[in-house]
């Protein structure tokens, strides 16, 4: 019997956010839009899931005159990003 | 599950971790500069030292400017560099504590020991201390230019301890080129 995959990483869009954000300290809106090749909007949704789940912290701040919101991997998304990737691992090894 | 759905979950993560591989840090910069620093402030001790009656001597109770400016020119890097990056790597944390720690353990030491007496120790220390840092970062971001030079600064740390202050100094000026200058070129065309 296999365990359920977190359906909140379990989309492509919201796991690329996780996943970037892990071999990071920080990053910034335009940086995780760039990667991800999404616009702002559904970022900002994703985001804001990711946010209410307690995976990602976010931050508002301002970079000389421009407004700039920087997201962090919480230890609660580094918890589940590690048990995603041991579900996924026994997936694999079927 | 459908294995397609596994095949997508897997390379997401891969193409992820991979990007954030590339952001870079600026550790050479600072690695660079503070060797500079160390590697001038060291060679001109041990000139001051040696050769009491020649010009540079003259300066000797001044050798500790350089390292105010060392300060300045950082928190300028810093600020500059803030105000390009939109990410910043983990790197650049793991230098951030490992050289914070080595100061405060330098400083803690150095006080220490100056309040005892044992000033002979203070410059072997401090090379020991530097190559441990820079074997334990070289070590995380996976520099092996870095591991190497930081075994070679902390022997060199130990071998000093023999030495009249004058030669400490002058070991200590080339330590600091072995250990932070050379790993941070090579880090500056590789981009670690």
């Amino acid at each position: 019997m296999f365990k359920e995959l977190d359906p909140i990483l379990h989309s492509q869009l919201r796991l690329s956010i996780v996943s970037l954000l892990v071999g990071l300290d920080e990053a910034e809106f335009v940086y995780l839009k760039e990667k991800t090749n999404t616009s702002a909007g559904n970022l900002s949704l994703q985001l804001d899931k990711l946010q209410k789940v307690g995976y990602v912290s976010i931050k508002k701040g301002f970079k000389g005159k421009y407004p700039v919101t920087t997201c962090k991997l919480t230890a609660k998304g580094l918890k589940a990003f590690e048990r995603y990737v041991t579900t996924i691992k026994s997936y694999i090894h079927l | 599950m459908e294995r397609q759905e596994i095949t997508d979950s897997i390379n997401t993560i891969e193409q992820a971790l991979q990007e954030a591989r590339k952001v870079p840090n600026g550790a050479y910069f600072y690695d660079i500069l503070w060797g500079t620093i160390l590697a001038i402030y060291y060679l001109a001790n041990y000139f001051s030292l040696s050769n009491p009656d020649a010009f540079i001597s003259n300066f000797n109770h001044y050798y500790w400017v350089l390292f105010p400016i060392g300060g300045i020119i950082s928190a300028i890097r810093s600020k500059q560099d803030d105000r390009k990056e939109t990410a910043k790597s983990l790197a650049d944390k793991i230098y951030l504590f490992a050289y914070s720690g080595f100061a405060f353990a330098y400083i803690t030491l150095y006080l220490a020991a100056e309040f005892n007496g044992y000033n002979a120790i203070i410059v072997p220390v401090f090379c020991s201390l530097l190559g441990l840092t820079v074997f334990v970062t070289g070590g995380i971001v996976k520099e092996s230019l870095s591991i190497v030079m930081g075994l070679f600064g902390m022997l060199l740390g130990a071998y000093m301890l023999n030495m009249d202050v004058s030669h400490q100094y002058l070991f200590a000026s080339l330590v600091s080129v072995m250990v932070s200058i050379i790993p941070g070129i090579k880090m500056m065309f590789s981009r670690v």
